[in-house]
């Protein structure tokens, strides 16, 4: 089930919100934990008995690290390594275990054959989720949870439980215990949601659409000019969606009362690719900072040792995102990019004008989507062909105008959300009489983005043919 | 806990949106469920199985998804109204529908697929090769190109009178007749769905009995017979305050009877009536869709003449049955016998087809 359906917002949401509100507050973790559970088997009913089983383990692995924690550091460090093989095991098995045997097969290895198992979904969010558990506790940076109910509730969480926010456990460990309701948060949490349900549903869905009209062109229809409106319409698409998924669930999160950190920062403002690295999924980003590339010495081992790191910590940021080849790619030129900047290029960006390291970094940004769109090498080294003129029959044609008269507003639109532009004198919505019509604008916006949900299952092309 | 302080806005904010999802979420449990979609011409998915089986193995996620969408209260109201927020919006398309100029909704047409259209010429190729015979092509273009006029600035198409040449380039001794031209001269089309009209329908008759028969088209009187008809490019274009088109009855000056087979059951007419009770009237001609129809008319001259078509045919249809005394007309979507036992001495053999059809119907390969 993902937020923007029908069956979430109209049967699963007001559900999940009465009971919620009605019960107890002592008994909200077990109707957080029962609700979750739902909401995550719903697509595979059986994945839920693993996902119970890692829970348990994880839990039971965390009270272990604690009892030695203080008094027998090797002993704990055995447990911790335990529980941190059994969910890489996990993630592994059920994310890699195919590629890895069809890879094999291909270089003619038939040892091991591919299962064409299904991913359950979420898996990587939330496998590192659950690894924080174990790790904070080792390092003292969080108290053991006693009540495994709670350690559940975190675990599967639904707002968070599929597309991120990562949150660490002891971000949270304070409010699973004990945590404030008020209209107020409530409020702000449903602004939030709708706002991240328009991006993702008037903005991501409308610039994907561009991109897919794009890629179903013939050869002899594309265009330089259309191949980069195809990968702009992307490039707004993968970040409206993420982040509007993003903020679902930090809205989501309100309502029920937790506040997740931040996952976005504006990251197409970015000056350079470490300063998009640092604005783009942060919440990925600091759990590779904490448990990767800091546990590996980080920058504390001289510049030799740096290097390797970032390029482990990439190669793993690009295979964590995808079972297949693209993404590997996708992560080593990011850590190539960033290996550079490090070495001297930041320096120079810092004296350029932010005009030209803006240009530097979206022309960066939006080539490595090429590479995170295609899983197929060959299609994506066609398409970043096209966008520079290599196989395609002109600079700008008929189709070109079309993608721009049609979606023209859309683009704009995009293009202002994706700045912190709302969050100035600019915004009327900032100004304390335009505040009051929020309600209004929350109402609009649920109109809308309720027809765009229900348009999408519109299907009246059968008869179209006859 | 403390009771803190609320402003107005967020109390508002918080009972709009409570009452959003709780009202939606009622009204959709007691709104009374309908089978079958007029606008999509579909029966809407039925209420998943809850056995054990199906849920926990089956997909009992996906089809009840599936249900609780196509049975979402006012459907029909919140498809109209994503139409015109793209309209408002700036946007000249939705659904793949160009909002065109004077009420006219047309089809964008960007992609074929080129084998299924080189595949399709070939098969009429040997077709006419292995029987040894004459057979005449019409490939009509639609709207997208025939009312090119009306389309808003930036829409774009491929251009079908070139698909079209193209395609008849690649014809080895197919009479092919090429009425692209005169179809983008007046309103050939209608405003709302994906076939031409009844003076469209009549151009194509016309270059038909010019170039095959070698004489003058007869002349039709039209009786207005409905003007409620919402084609399939309203339905697909979500602009549902669209204006209606109107459908017409041909009548010839001359007095022709006619005994209509279709599908075994015969009739006396060309012209179906209560088919204009229903959503899609175009199928008053003919009666839409069939796998095998027969046309015997009073007409006294033995010439004979099979029809291998898409249902563009069905409009031109009742022009050409006043040139013949028998007609076989075949839909190779359904028809799926050999054809060439039908053929006999004195018959003209045509193939009518939309080219929007003929490049992405592949059931041409039935001639084969």
């Amino acid at each position: 089930m993902v937020f923007s359906s029908l069956t979430f917002l109209f049967a699963y949401l007001p559900i999940v919100l009465l009971i919620y509100f009605l019960v107890p507050i002592k008994y909200r973790n077990i109707w957080l934990l029962l609700a979750s559970l739902f909401f995550y088997g719903w697509g595979e009913p059986i994945y839920v008995l693993m996902m119970m089983f890692s829970i348990v383990v994880n839990w039971i692995f965390g009270n272990y690290i604690n009892k030695y924690r203080t008094d027998n550091r090797k002993k704990a460090k055995f447990f911790l390594i335990l529980c941190i093989i059994f969910n890489l095991s996990l993630l592994g098995f059920f994310k890699y275990y195919d590629f890895f045997a069809t890879n094999l097969n291909n270089l003619g290895l038939n040892i091991i054959k591919p299962l064409n198992i299904s991913l359950p979904i979420g898996i990587s969010f939330y496998t590192f989720q659950a690894l924080s558990y174990p790790i904070d506790i080792y390092r003292f940076d969080t108290d053991v949870q006693k009540s495994v109910i709670n350690f559940g509730a975190y675990v599967t969480m639904f707002p968070q439980l599929i597309a991120g926010p990562i949150v660490r456990y002891r971000d949270i460990a304070k409010q699973l215990n004990e945590r404030l309701l008020s209209l107020e948060g409530f409020a702000s949490g449903v602004y939030r949601f709708v706002i991240g349900l328009s991006k993702k549903v008037l903005i991501a869905n409308n610039c994907g659409q561009i991109f897919d009209f794009v890629t179903n062109l013939s050869s002899t229809q594309t265009s330089l000019i259309t191949a980069w409106l195809g990968i702009i319409g992307y490039t707004f698409q993968i970040y409206f969606d993420f982040s509007g998924y993003s903020d679902m669930a930090i809205g989501l999160g309100k309502m029920l009362g937790f506040d997740f950190l931040e996952n976005f920062n504006y990251p197409y403002i970015a000056k350079s690719i470490t300063d998009f690295w640092r604005r783009w999924h942060m919440s990925l980003s600091y759990w590779f900072r904490d448990y990767v590339y800091i546990p590996l010495g980080g920058n504390r081992n001289g510049l030799a040792k740096q290097i390797i790191n970032i390029m482990v910590v990439w190669l793993l940021t690009g295979f964590w995102h995808g079972a297949a080849w693209n993404f590997v790619l996708w992560g080593i030129f990011y850590g190539i990019i960033l290996i550079i900047e490090k070495l001297f290029l930041l320096k120079y960006l810092k004296k350029t004008p932010s005009i030209i390291s803006h240009i530097y970094t979206m022309f960066i940004v939006i080539i490595a989507w090429v590479l995170f769109a295609f899983t197929d090498l060959n299609e994506g080294l066609h398409y970043l062909g096209m966008m520079f003129g290599i196989g395609t029959a002109s600079l700008a044609n008929d189709i070109s105008l079309f993608i721009i008269r049609n979606y023209i507003i859309l683009l704009i639109v995009a293009l202002i959300a994706a700045t912190p532009i709302a969050k100035t004198r600019f915004n009327p919505f900032n100004n304390e009489t335009f505040k009051k019509l929020a309600p209004i604008f929350v109402l609009i916006l649920l109109v809308i983005c309720t027809a765009f949900i229900v348009d999408a299952s519109y299907n009246p092309f059968l008869y179209f043919r006859f | 806990m403390e009771k803190k302080k609320y402003s107005i806005t967020s109390l508002l904010t918080t009972i709009i949106f409570l009452v959003f999802i709780f009202s939606f979420f009622l009204i959709n449990i007691f709104t009374k469920k309908i089978d079958f979609s007029e606008n999509e011409n579909r029966y809407l998915a039925k209420a998943p199985a809850t056995t054990m089986k199906n849920i926990f193995f089956g997909e009992f996620d996906t089809e009840f998804e599936t249900y609780f969408s196509d049975h979402f209260c006012f459907r029909d109201k919140w498809i109209e109204i994503k139409s015109n927020v793209l309209k408002w919006s700036g946007a000249i398309e939705n659904n793949g529908v160009y909002f065109a100029k004077d009420n006219h909704l047309i089809n964008q047409f960007i992609n074929y697929d080129e084998n299924i259209a080189l595949n399709n010429i070939q098969y009429i190729n040997e077709f006419a090769k292995d029987n040894n015979i004459e057979i005449h092509l019409l490939l009509v273009p639609g709207a997208a190109y025939g009312n090119k006029d009306y389309l808003p600035f930036g829409a774009t198409n491929i251009d079908e009178k070139v698909l079209i040449q193209k395609i008849y380039s690649l014809s080895e001794n197919i009479n092919c007749i090429d009425i692209s031209d005169s179809l983008c001269d007046g309103d050939n089309y209608y405003m709302t769905d994906h076939h031409w009209n009844h003076l469209g329908a009549y151009k194509g008759y016309e270059a038909l009995v010019n170039n095959v028969l070698n004489k003058e088209a007869n002349i039709f009187d039209y009786e207005k017979v409905s003007s409620s008809f919402y084609g399939t490019m309203y339905s697909r274009s979500g602009s549902f305050n669209n204006m209606p088109d109107s459908i017409y009855k041909m009548i010839s000056d001359k007095d022709i009877s006619y005994e209509i087979n279709v599908d075994g059951e015969i009739y006396n007419s060309l012209f179906f009536e209560n088919r204009l009770k229903e959503k899609d009237k175009y199928t008053y001609y003919l009666d839409g869709n069939h796998t095998e129809v027969n046309i015997k008319s009073n007409i006294d001259n033995g010439k004979k003449a099979i029809i291998i078509k898409d249902s563009y045919a069905h409009i031109l249809l009742p022009y050409l049955a006043s040139e013949y005394s028998e007609m076989d007309i075949f839909d190779l979507r359904y028809f799926h016998n050999a054809i060439s036992p039908y053929i006999q001495d004195n018959t003209d053999i045509y193939i009518i087809y939309g080219i929007e059809t003929f490049v992405s119907d592949s059931s041409l390969v039935g001639l084969w």
